[in-house]
């Protein structure tokens, strides 16, 4: 049988958020008002559909007095607490004045070990000294998180009194414990119970590769995005000189889809890693005074009217030449010449009917009005640094987090000048390569190693 | 066809970025777990298989549209190629069809082509793509691969797609150039068996009889072995050469006319063999371009990461279920009194109060409480920590002491033992609303 660990305690003391946090679980409902939490809820933690451990969220002590008390009078023998407290749960099952109790103590007496959670901000008092004898009545495994909410600072008290009740006491601040914190805190519940050790190392095990594919994850979607806003341009077919108007019209359509894709990304994102509804205050992230490429132009099957002459003209001549060799060269190449020639009349005079031809309802090419890609040395770097520090900002959020999350991604692009020169350079010439020609050549590899770095300095976890 | 699945895989991929990460990695993770396929492609098309998705029609417009084209240059490439040999063959029974002419237009110059075609694919082998697409422009296909694109309404720019569309142009390029080879061919064929054609050779140049049999023995070498008959020999050579101010050549008819095996093994070897090799290794660099363009998609990337990796995460067994509501009384300002005091979890230190705790048992409770004197109460309560119901117990006991008309005011404190927060305050009248107690107050005012 798989570890559980049931999150017990007084009301109001983090128990959601810290589940919240362990289970990356933005949907459990964390409340001040006490009694959010009425039944105990499961999260277990699966690989492949193994479970390795499980977490219950449960209500709060609520009468606590009166079942020690209850515990006390029916004691007849100190080796059979723990019987005592299966009686008293499976006595009280349907007493509704019980069911926070019952609901608390059932994944204990099932064989669940106790995280208790106390409030280090708020200084201990003699009314949770029940709470814990109950606890230790039940016999299972136990471990004391001192959670931290607001400012006071009562850890020590706490810890003198925890520290006669559990055999582990540790400080979990459930509302800003990073990645690295929360795994010191899986790996200190596989020290409770040896035959659980192993399946904790294989859960931490299995969240540090998750990790790593998550990054790998978002640094494709990034390098998708700044793909596409390098490319991203918009074109329309005209019939004559283009009014000033169209031109502000495909500028504003241009800006809104690579904000637009911006924004697909941020929340690709912030899937990857739980935080689908998660809301983003990212003011000032919008594409504003970028430098765009306008040009007029016109195309057949992709190729400019200068191309499609050359190739008029070289079809022409191979033609021509051909007429040449038949007559063995009697014409002094007469023939290759005049075929240059109508070919590329043919190709500059006939383009534009054949441009105009529709087949299957789309005009083979024409004259068009293209605004972008973004010409500005500086774009892909804006992009490149808004999605890191956002990634950054979304990575090491705690899922017990509920605030919108502020970022002022409009200064995001000063921290790309944190990377190092070689980083820098091998991006800029793909940057280049990209707009150039749209290869983005190892673009994946060299965003996931800039994920991999705090905007502002030091290495993620 | 590879690259309809490419098409369709990377779109369907894109519009799968809204899906929640965790829902598109068990999906992903529960096919992968079943794939046994080593190659990221293999295990990428066996994915989509599997997926058995609706997939949108532009794979499926591709290869059609890829179909009708070629079809189209093969039809526009036997009838150029009839047409050439139709005029390359006219004989008026006059002078012999000069073979020189003939194998340049039908075999040296599309030769010719090829090796420029070579050329151009080693000069981006090199990686001079720019040097590369300069000179693609010199082709005519090239208008043929825009016309697919546009059909196709494929709208894909980059470096992966850039290859693919290379070796399409390149495909193309060599459909025509088989059906022109075909059409070469069999208008010879055709020209052989309905008509009396003669061959000879003629040119201006100086050139010895001998070293002009060399070659052509030269050009007879592959074949040479298997069909003798069909490699000229010095002496048919010599008796072929002809002057057009000369009345006749010097050889009869019929031996004029046995050239024709050689010139059919020519353009069978030199012409459409060479194109048929290009075409079939053509066909396979654009396969491997193809596979080259599904793998690179940063989204094919992500989507092997989730085949491969063992989905770990959280699966909830019990739903959440939301607190109880309680309907909330108005709550009416606290009355001023100086009536007995009851401090509950040691909440302060008030001379004279009596004392009761959470801990402490209902009898215990009632016994202290038994202690005040009648009229209304305060108490005295930790305002930072929750109400509970041991808590709403004791004030139901407490009201049961002192009657129904006197006044109950609950006082929660601070940490500093001044009042407690407006948030802690709220919390406490939220949860004593469930009380529809009266005469109940919860004041803000520290004593």
């Amino acid at each position: 049988m798989s570890a559980s660990f049931a999150v017990v305690g007084h009301p109001n003391k983090g128990k959601s958020s810290i589940v919240a946090t362990l289970a990356e679980d933005e949907g459990i409902a964390i409340g001040a008002r006490p009694g959010t939490t009425r039944d105990a809820n499961r999260y277990a933690f699966e690989v492949d559909g193994e479970v390795l451990y499980t977490l219950i969220d449960t209500p709060g002590f609520q009468r606590a007095a009166e079942v020690y008390r209850w515990l006390t009078e029916h004691e007849t023998d100190a080796s059979r607490r723990s019987e005592l407290v299966a009686q008293f749960v499976e006595r009280h099952a349907d007493n509704p004045r019980f069911h926070d109790e019952v609901e608390l103590l059932s994944p204990i007496v099932a064989g669940a070990g106790v995280l208790y959670v106390v409030d280090g901000a708020k200084p201990y008092g003699p009314e949770y000294e029940v709470e814990m004898q109950i606890l230790r009545w039940t016999g299972q495994p136990r471990m004391a998180l001192i959670n931290l909410i607001g400012e006071g600072d009562y850890v020590e008290q706490w810890r003198s009194a925890l520290d006669q009740y559990f055999s582990i006491v540790r400080v979990f601040d459930a509302m800003h414990a990073d990645f690295a914190n929360r795994i010191s805190l899986l790996r200190a519940f596989g020290e409770l119970r040896d035959e659980w050790s192993r399946d904790m190392v294989r859960a931490v095990g299995a969240l540090e590769a998750e990790r790593q594919r998550r990054r790998g994850h978002a640094a494709a979607a990034i390098a998708g995005c700044l793909i596409d806003c390098l490319v991203m341009k918009e074109q329309q077919r005209i019939e004559d000189q283009p009014s000033d108007e169209l031109r502000a019209r495909l500028e504003a359509r241009l800006r809104r889809r690579l904000e637009s894709r911006e924004q697909q990304t941020r929340r690709q994102v912030q899937s990857i890693y739980r935080h689908e509804r998660l809301v983003l205050d990212d003011a000032g992230a919008q594409i504003l005074g970028m430098e765009l490429f306008t040009e007029e132009g016109w195309d057949l099957f992709g190729l400019s009217r200068t191309q499609l002459l050359i190739t008029g003209a070289m079809t022409g001549a191979l033609a021509g030449l051909g007429v040449d060799a038949l007559v063995g060269g009697a014409s002094f190449l007469l023939g290759a010449g005049i075929g240059a020639l109508l070919g590329g009349a043919g190709a500059w005079f006939g383009g534009d009917e054949l441009a105009n031809t529709r087949v299957l309802g789309d005009p083979l090419g024409g004259k068009t009005l293209q605004v972008g890609p973004v010409q500005a040395e500086n774009f892909p770097w804006v992009v490149l640094g808004r999605a890191w520090v956002h990634h950054h900002l979304v990575s090491e959020r705690n899922h017990a987090h509920r605030e919108v999350l502020s970022a002022d991604l409009a200064a995001a692009q000063n921290v790309m000048d944190g990377l190092e020169d070689e980083l820098r350079k091998r991006l800029a010439t793909l940057f280049r390569q990209i707009a150039d020609d749209g290869r983005s050549g190892e673009l994946e590899n060299l965003v996931e190693t800039v994920l991999r770095q705090v905007p502002g300095g030091g290495e993620a976890r | 066809m590879l690259l309809a699945s490419a098409l369709d895989i990377h779109a369907w991929l894109s519009a799968d970025n809204e899906t929640p990460d965790l829902e598109r990695l068990q999906r992903d993770r529960q096919i992968g777990a079943g794939l046994t396929a080593d190659d990221d492609v293999e295990r990428v098309l066996a994915w989509w298989e599997a997926l058995d998705s609706d997939a949108s029609d532009l794979g499926r417009r591709a290869v059609g549209v890829t179909r009708w084209i070629s079809a189209g240059l093969c039809g526009v490439g036997l009838i150029v190629g009839s047409s050439t040999a139709g005029i390359a063959l006219a004989y008026d029974g006059n002078y012999p069809v000069n073979l020189l002419a003939l194998l340049g237009v039908c075999v040296a110059l599309p030769g010719i082509l090829l090796l420029i075609t070579l050329a151009m694919c080693s000069v981006r082998g090199f990686g001079w793509m720019r040097v590369a697409r300069g000179l693609s422009v010199l082709n005519l296909n090239r208008l043929v691969v825009g016309l697919w694109q546009r059909l196709a309404r494929i709208h894909v720019v980059g470096g992966g797609w850039d290859r693919v569309l290379h070796w399409q142009l390149v495909n193309f390029s060599q459909w025509f150039a088989i059906a022109f080879f075909a059409g070469v061919l069999a208008t010879l064929l055709v020209l052989v068996a309905v008509t009396d054609l003669a061959f000879g050779w003629s040119t201006t140049l100086d050139l010895d009889a001998v070293w002009v049999a060399d070659v052509l023995r030269a050009l007879a070498w592959p074949w040479s072995g298997a069909v003798p008959s069909a490699v000229p020999d010095l002496t048919l050579v010599e008796l072929s050469r002809y002057y057009r101010l000369e009345d006749q050549v010097g050889i009869d008819a019929s031996r004029l006319g046995g050239w024709w095996p050689f010139v059919a093994l020519c353009i069978l070897v030199w012409g459409l063999l060479p194109r048929v090799v290009f075409a079939c290794i053509a066909q396979w660099r654009q396969r491997a371009a193809e596979r080259t363009y599904l793998r690179e998609h940063p989204e094919v990337t992500a989507l092997l990461h989730r085949l491969a990796q063992p989905a770990a995460g959280f699966a909830e067994e019990t739903a959440v279920e939301a607190g109880e509501a309680v309907d909330e009384i108005a709550w009416n300002a606290a009355p001023q009194t100086a009536g007995a005091c009851v401090v509950w979890d040691d909440a302060g230190d008030v001379a004279g109060a009596v004392r009761a705790s959470s801990a402490m048992d209902t009898a215990s409770r009632i016994l202290a409480i038994a202690e005040l004197p009648a009229g209304d109460v305060r108490v005295l309560t930790k305002g930072y920590e929750p109400p509970m119901l041991a808590f709403h117990d004791f004030l139901t006991e407490l009201r049961e002491r002192i009657g129904r008309e006197g006044a109950i005011v609950v006082i929660p404190l601070g940490l500093d033992g001044g009042p407690a927060s407006p948030a802690d305050l709220d919390i406490w009248r939220q949860s004593l609303s469930a009380l529809r107690d009266m005469r109940l107050y919860v004041s803000g005012e520290a004593p």
